[in-house]
């Protein structure tokens, strides 16, 4: 895997483990303002990173699967292919 | 039953009658526990794990919680199953709160990890980010 890849894709489990530990805090303080703008700023931040790396890489799982004239979802190396 | 909306602090046990003037009993509706028990040997760092008591009516962290400074292992507390293992043990500093009642203080939004370390450390929240120095007594 390409540096530029293992970099995107790190990116994006960072913020998608600070969202889901946000996530669990929300549950218990769904009215904390502070807690909710972080959330909605790593959500649009995730939605960015994974668009960018779906449309490098290919998809990261079936919902960013293209849905044009092929599905892609197969067309990409698997993770036992040792690209991914 | 009409709302008591002010807060304890560490004077309410059980259900007994308020004591923030309602009228009701209120249980112990936005109860604060006291400040984390510091250690007879000085021990400063906060503590994960189970707040107990000894035999001999001294409050210690059980061996799965116990945790701190180096300070704390210089204390000899030999207990009656015969474990000699030094232990670090602190004064029991909550005599208002009721026995075998769990307290979970509410937690405030802070201390927030860049998202490297929160990812690293499994948390996001510094708060929560306990040191686990528990060890098997044997």
């Amino acid at each position: 895997m390409d540096k530029q890849r293992r970099c995107l894709i790190n990116r994006i489990s960072e913020v998608s483990f600070v969202m889901d530990d946000l996530r669990l805090f929300l549950d218990t303080h769904p009215c904390d303002q502070d807690a909710l703008c972080m959330y909605r700023e790593y959500s649009m931040m995730r939605a960015e990173l994974v668009a960018q790396y779906t449309c490098m890489y290919g998809p990261i799982n079936q919902c960013g699967v293209c849905e044009c004239d092929e599905w892609d979802w197969t067309q990409y190396p698997w993770p036992w292919e040792g690209e991914c | 039953m009409s709302k008591c909306k002010q807060q304890y602090y560490g004077k309410c046990a059980g259900n007994r009658p308020s004591q923030c003037g309602c009228e009701k009993d209120m249980g112990c509706p936005g109860m604060v526990p006291p400040p984390m028990p510091m250690t007879e040997c000085g021990c400063k760092r906060r503590m994960a794990g189970m707040y107990d008591m000894s035999s001999d009516g001294r409050g210690y962290w059980p061996n799965m919680g116990m945790a701190g400074t180096s300070d704390c292992y210089d204390r000899d507390y030999r207990r009656k199953d015969g474990c000699d293992k030094k232990r670090c043990y602190v004064n029991n500093n909550m005599p208002d709160f009721a026995l075998a009642m769990a307290y979970v203080p509410w937690q405030p939004f802070q201390n927030i990890f860049e998202d490297e370390e929160a990812f690293q450390e499994g948390t996001i929240f510094a708060d929560l980010n306990l040191e686990y120095c528990g060890r098997r007594c044997d």
